[in-house]
């Protein structure tokens, strides 16, 4: 290992998020600001850069955990750096994806988000809401071209903002300190996104979320967590200024000791994603002529994990009671290489293939780690029904509530990690050889449908005509930095000290 | 058998015809319709003058041509080779066609002579009107490396739904599977299968050959040979024990001068960097019609990239195509190099890399490597599944040996690291260990780094590919596992299973 990891991470340098995703903490808000003075802004940075949650060791975290009564992160797009006064020269050394943003006809067409090539921009405005920027609530802006509009990302929104609390008076009475005064800081807000923490950790479909997640080497792991090799990433995968799974500085403005303006500071993957719940049970109940068994069993082997969120793999025919802490420790290849009990094409094991792809499972376990993310999300909206029952969900019709998951990733390459994982593996019908089958969760597109295949023994259990079930309603690329980046962004820019960075 | 061929045509393109051709080519590309069309109307404007309008309403219909897997046109445009030297513009056609040639060029030109004919007028000298075959023929340029990723398999049997194709076979079974009730066992299964596919028709399509094995005559015969030559001649002739020790020797001496040879490269490694950079200084941008500046300067890197990407990862396809040109390093050394390792790897995928996977990568439906001005630049071509980032990873991951060998004698690329003589008795080891299989090519290659520095790498590629104008594809929807898996479900449904065997069969759908 390089000696960087040995010497240990600068834990005060980094934002908490990057540790840890606040349990204790269940009430959340999510700011977009746009900077409308820029020596405001930087003021109200420097007076909350002490404020700003960071990394802590497991013996501080004991503590800390207890007392934690709120936590405040704040992250940047690159028009926001640049409106901060950040100089060109820095700017530049980011990488491609985050000075061009979410929203841009290639990236469009490699996420799914509409489809840019079809279509009269017209018609697309008026036909019912769909995944493309014409349809978001935020984060993307129409401009004209000599050649016709176009899309791309919102030029005005420069920050965000997350606090999180643990009762929900502290959102509302926000200490003067974490959440921009309007006017006095400089700081127009666009949007504020609220959360709703759903019963038993879960997203709106039913099942609990966020289990997996790798353990960045070298950062103190939560308490009750037990970090496995398999498990384990490189620094630099996550964090700028550490080295990453291939020994290099990960792309962005630090020097080849890892210091400078992007040190410790990681990609923030933002994107508001509509759930269609009651869409989704009517298609679980369509299959299964509405028996319970059978359609919690069918959207199970969708997801690859039973609501509880005990995998497949350990448990192929029904759930436990008790819920088990060991939910992430296991491999596909060696009980369940075929696919018979999780699917090739479901949801885990389409965004974490672990072990199952190729024909050598070490080498696949050290390739699939080349893609994995930190998950911060939280889900918001009310839920379909109280409890997210799936026997009532199934009979339950669409209330037309907005309701979804604010999806929150942390990547050190938004190419390699988020948009490869979106792309490559959720998007793709054709993931590991099947032929016609995207995520049958998230990955099928606009106006279109997929068709899931459930592997069995003698043969197949295919199901077709698989709508989109989850649509964008907004999202962006921002920078979360480090504290001391932060703390040059509030005075030392655009003064000389920027030169010696 | 049908046998898959690569066909390069290179024609040189007047200065002042680049921009009018580039425009053709731009918008043949871009209105290539769902039914492999271009329509007359959407590049009529940029037809030159004087040249023969095709009948019909279309330009150019490629989906009758059923001798192609792909086909494109690149336009070269003018450059600097390595030494600071003029290279003007030319046109790059290339198809991955079923042999065999003459059968495929007759039926270019019954099928799409008018648009070649337009195309190719804008080159210089232009053919002649009825001259067109003679011209194309005399611009081919042979290749330095082929691969396939699913050889022995024609068009036809590979797509469409009126000629008994296998995919078309494989819709029939999925269909014959998808309403219930399930069948109890596999012997039922597969029963069911052949009964639902029966006719004659699809036991036609069934025994059009197995899918190619491994090659291992021709795979074996460079052994052979040398030992043949350095062990059992000397024996004759010598006894036994100066045979083994001429093996010994031979083994040794190949070991050393590869070797001498790559330490050799190494050093001159070192100096290129900065003669490179020099190079470029003194000569400034090449001439270009357009006023823009050398493809390799940073403004011009920003644009080139948004055009080069744009062309990529179209939501439609599930298919995508890379073109790369980089300037072969100056010296003999160099190009004998190039030429050995590119030699090897053709040797390999002609024959050990057969069943889908060109080393471990499992996407790559067709890639050459071409030599061409005068060997000053090497041309890359590949017909790949899915996206860049994906492509690029897995030549990263799981082939930076064989990348380095062939791309380290090329300017730009990111410096190579020399393991030094202590590495010689590893390469060694590795070299044995890896026989027969040779997956490796690091064991002979004594150094190797190039293409294990990721973002290097990754802006190299970027900075050296080409827009690809118009690119076609037979058969976009399908990646290379669905053609191999398909050839398996079709050879494997009238072939004589065992138990085991149906169920693996099975599995396929």
């Amino acid at each position: 290992m390089p000696d960087s990891i040995q010497a240990g991470l600068q834990l005060g340098d980094i934002q908490g998020l990057v540790q840890r995703g606040y349990k204790e903490l269940p009430e959340a808000k999510f700011g977009l600001f746009q900077i409308t003075d820029a020596a405001r802004a930087r003021a109200w940075l420097g007076r909350i850069s002490n404020e700003i949650a960071k990394a802590t060791t497991r013996e501080e975290e004991k503590e800390l955990r207890i007392k934690r009564v709120s936590a405040l992160h704040v992250a940047f797009t690159c028009e926001g750096l640049r409106a901060l006064g950040l100089d060109e020269a820095t700017l530049n050394r980011f990488p491609r994806e985050f000075r061009e943003g979410m929203v841009t006809p290639h990236r469009q067409a490699l996420l799914g988000d509409g489809d840019p090539q079809r279509g009269d921009p017209a018609q697309r405005r008026k036909a019912e809401k769909d995944s493309g920027p014409w349809s978001w609530r935020w984060g993307a802006e129409r401009y004209v071209e000599h050649d016709g509009e176009s899309w791309r990302s919102d030029t005005r929104l420069h920050l965000l903002v997350l606090l999180y609390a643990k009762v929900d008076a502290t959102l509302r009475n926000c200490p003067a300190n974490h959440w921009p005064v309007p006017g006095a800081d400089g700081l127009h807000e666009l949007e504020s996104l609220g959360t709703n923490l759903l019963p038993g950790r879960k997203e709106h479909f039913g099942f609990r979320d966020g289990i997996a997640q790798p353990h960045i080497a070298g950062m103190p792991p939560k308490e009750d967590a037990n970090p496995h090799p398999d498990n384990t990433i490189a620094p630099g995968e996550i964090l700028l200024g550490q080295p990453n799974a291939y020994s290099e500085m990960p792309e962005g403005p630090t020097d080849a000791n890892g210091q400078g303006f992007g040190r410790n500071g990681t990609f923030l993957v933002f994107r508001q994603l509509h759930q269609d719940v009651a869409g989704f049970w009517k298609y679980i109940a369509a299959q299964t002529s509405g028996v319970v068994t059978a359609g919690v069993a069918l959207a199970s082997k969708m997801v690859g994990r039973w609501p509880n969120g005990e995998p497949l793999v350990q448990r192929p025919t029904a759930p436990t009671a008790g819920l088990e802490d060991d939910t992430d420790r296991f491999l596909f290849r060696p009980r369940d290489p075929h696919g018979f009990r999780c699917p090739i094409g479901s949801h885990i094991r389409r965004t974490n293939p672990r072990d199952s792809l190729g024909d050598n499972p070490e080498k696949a376990l050290e390739l699939a780690n080349l893609h994995r993310m930190v998950r911060r999300g939280r889900a918001y909206g009310p839920p379909l029904v109280e409890k997210l029952d799936p026997a009532l969900m199934m009979k339950k019709e669409d209330d037309r509530e907005e309701r979804g998951l604010h999806f929150i990733c942390l990547n050190a390459a938004i190419d390699r990690q988020f948009e490869f994982v979106q792309n490559l593996w959720t998007n793709n019908p054709k993931f590991a050889g099947l032929y016609d089958d995207p995520d049958p969760l998230i990955g099928v597109p606009d106006g279109q449908t997929g068709s899931f295949t459930v592997q069995g023994d003698p043969v197949r259990c295919r199901y077709s005509d698989i709508p989109r079930f989850v649509q964008v309603r907004g999202g962006a690329y921002f920078f979360l930095p480090g504290i001391e980046a932060i703390r040059k962004l509030a005075g030392a820019y655009p003064s000389d000290k920027a030169k010696t960075l | 058998m049908p046998e898959q061929h690569a066909l390069t045509v290179i024609a040189e393109v007047a200065d002042s015809n680049v921009a009018p051709l580039r425009n053709l080519l731009h918008a043949v590309g871009q209105n290539i319709d769902a039914d492999g069309n271009v329509p007359l109307a959407s590049v009529q404007s940029l037809l030159p003058g004087g040249a023969p309008a095709p009948g019909g309403p279309n330009f150019i219909e490629f989906r009758k041509l059923s001798t192609v897997h792909f086909l494109r046109w690149v336009l070269l445009e003018p450059a600097r080779d390595a030494q600071g030297n003029r290279i003007g513009a030319s046109l790059a056609f290339s198809t991955d066609y079923d042999g065999p040639l003459d059968a495929h060029l007759d039926e270019l030109l019954r099928i799409a002579e008018p648009a070649l004919q337009a195309i190719y007028s804008f080159c210089d000298p232009a053919p002649p009107s009825g001259q067109l075959l003679g011209f194309l023929c005399s611009r081919s340029r042979p290749y330095e490396a082929f691969y396939r990723g699913h050889p022995g398999r024609s068009v036809q049997q590979i797509w469409g739904s009126a000629n008994h194709s296998e995919d078309e076979l494989r819709d029939i079974l999925e269909a014959e599977f998808d309403p219930p009730p399930r069948p109890a066992s596999a012997v039922d299964a597969v029963a069911r299968a052949r009964t639902a596919t029966g006719h004659s028709g699809w036991r036609l399509a069934a025994t059009a050959g197995p899918p190619l094995g491994v090659q291992w005559l021709a795979l074996a015969k460079p052994f052979a040979v040398a030992l043949a030559l350095f062990f059992f001649l000397p024996w004759i002739l010598f006894g036994f024990w100066i045979g083994a020790a001429s093996l010994a020797a031979a083994i040794l001496a190949t070991a050393a001068a590869l070797g001498v040879w790559g330490t050799l490269l190494n050093l001159l490694d070192r100096s290129d960097g900065c003669r490179e950079c020099e190079l470029l200084r003194q000569a400034g941008p090449p001439p270009d019609p357009d006023g823009s500046q050398d493809p390799y300067v940073a403004e011009r890197r920003g644009a080139r990239l948004r055009e080069v990407s744009e062309m990529e990862d179209q939501q439609t396809f599930v298919q995508n195509q890379l073109t790369h040109v980089v300037n072969v390093k100056p010296g003999m050394l160099r190009l004998l190099w190039l030429r050995f390792v590119l030699c090897l790897i053709d040797w390999l995928a002609h024959t050990l890399f057969v069943k889908g996977k060109l080393g471990e990568i499992p996407t790559i439906h067709f890639a050459r490597w071409v030599l061409i001005d005068d060997n000053r630049r090497l041309l890359f071509f590949s017909n790949y599944d899915f996206s860049w980032e994906s492509y690029l990873g897995d030549f990263i991951d799981l082939a930076s040996d064989g990348l380095t060998g062939v791309w380290s004698n090329t300017t730009f690329f990111p410096p190579t690291r020399f393991h030094g003589w202590a590495a010689l008795p590893r390469a060694l080891w590795l070299a044995l260990r890896a026989l027969p299989g040779l997956g490796s090519l690091r064991a002979t290659l004594l150094f190797a780094q190039g293409a294990k520095r990721e973002s290097d790498f990754k802006k190299w590629t970027r900075d050296h590919q080409v827009p690809t104008q118009v690119w076609y594809s037979a058969y976009p929807s399908l990646s290379v596992v669905n053609v191999n898996n398909n050839t398996e479900i079709a050879t494997g449904l009238f072939a004589p299973l065992t138990g085991a065997e149906q169920q693996v069969w099975l599995r396929r759908l």
